[in-house]
């Protein structure tokens, strides 16, 4: 059983990921179960993901890195038991710290073979996010296994190779690659890059 | 989240009457909050998200993360009489408090007939008058004291009521001296 989690800013496109890569578990007959986070009260894409017959739980009304830990805990241990998936993808709220997900994840002790962060950046707005929030975006690419520049189609070369550029010089030893969830770019890459 | 200086809020209620109509309505109420949030923390950084749904969870998502892609639609629903929905905002570098009264308020400007579930509108309420109506006692995590609301939302409509007023008082108010003549 793999774990995957998805890390990135509000709007980076972790939601449309987590969907692309739910269907393609789903195309390969492999069991996917999803945990989807919100920060506020109110979720809208757990009930979306439901809807499209996915085992997904919604965690609201918290931040599964800080608050809701032992709310994660718990779903993570239920969706063994009572599910045992090939797959487990959790998507944080944008404004979790993946790598504090995955220390809760592995201290849940539900015997997974690995856990994988996938760090989202959103090239259309990277360059205000990192003059806003520069340190609190850095924490949150820290720790990915690697990192997906995500909506390359509505970006210049110039803009993506700037983003590429910055991100490397901070963590050099893992692989950036520009994707479009939203038209396929790369996604194959991506695919293969995953257990 | 207080890290990234993040705030969440979200509404949960009933539409109306709900066809494709009230839809494009809905995308413009999200419109009107990311420039309300742009307003104030100067970009939207975040997201700005409804789902309007039938009783097995089916529906349309409308999601606005970037003014200028605007509101992006996902799904379909058939006109239905009554369609529960979830409007969720979680964004940076915007009060909590004003976020969510700008929220009900683009709502109850779109003209979609609505309702809100008392559990989700926190503290309060406008009714059609525009007077905040409370849910329950406890307003003490507003320190209403005299039971009004003193958000920037609602100082500013007491402030146009009260501008309004002063264009009503009479010509002998304005011009006292001729009352003599």
């Amino acid at each position: 059983m793999y774990v995957y989690i998805l890390g990135g800013f509000l709007g980076s496109g972790k939601t449309s990921l987590l969907m692309k890569l739910a269907s393609m578990y789903s195309e390969r007959k492999e069991k996917v179960a999803i945990i989807v986070n919100e920060a506020g009260e109110i979720g809208v894409d757990g009930a979306t993901l439901k809807a499209q017959g996915y085992d997904a739980i919604e965690l609201p009304s918290g931040c599964i890195c800080c608050t809701l830990s032992g709310s994660l805990t718990n779903a993570l241990i239920n969706i063994k038991n009572d599910i045992d998936p090939d797959v487990i993808i959790i998507e944080p709220t944008g404004l979790a710290l993946p790598n504090k997900v995955k220390d809760i994840v592995h201290k849940s002790c539900i015997d997974e073979d690995a856990d994988i962060i996938i760090g989202i950046a959103d090239i259309q707005r990277f360059n205000d996010l990192i003059k806003k929030k520069e340190e609190f975006f850095t924490r949150q690419m820290t720790g990915s296994d690697f990192i997906l520049i995500n909506k390359s189609d509505l970006a210049t070369p110039e803009q993506i190779n700037g983003a590429t550029s910055w991100l490397k010089e901070r963590f050099p030893a893992k692989d950036i690659v520009p994707v479009s969830v939203k038209d396929g770019t790369n996604l194959d890459r991506v695919y293969e890059m995953m257990q | 989240m207080e890290e990234a200086g993040g705030v969440a809020v979200g509404l949960t209620g009933t539409f109306e009457n709900f066809n494709s109509d009230a839809e494009a309505r809905l995308a413009n109420a999200l419109i009107q909050v990311g420039k309300f949030v742009q307003g104030e923390s100067g970009c939207l950084l975040g997201h700005i998200k409804a789902a309007v749904f039938d009783e097995n969870g089916r529906g349309i998502t409308l999601n606005l993360i970037d003014m200028d892609n605007g509101v992006e639609h996902h799904g379909t629903l058939p006109p239905m009489d009554n369609a529960r929905f979830d409007f969720m905002c979680a964004v940076l570098d915007v009060d909590e408090h004003e976020l969510l009264h700008m929220m009900m308020d683009a709502i109850d400007q779109s003209g979609i007939e609505y309702r809100f579930d008392p559990s989700s509108v926190h503290h309060h309420h406008h009714d059609k008058d525009g007077h905040a109506v409370f849910d329950d006692d406890d307003h003490e995590h507003h320190h209403h004291d005299d039971r009004e609301c003193h958000c920037r939302a609602c100082e500013e409509r007491r402030q146009e009521e009260a501008d309004q007023d002063k264009k009503k008082e009479s010509f002998w108010h304005k011009h006292p001296h001729q009352k003599d003549e």
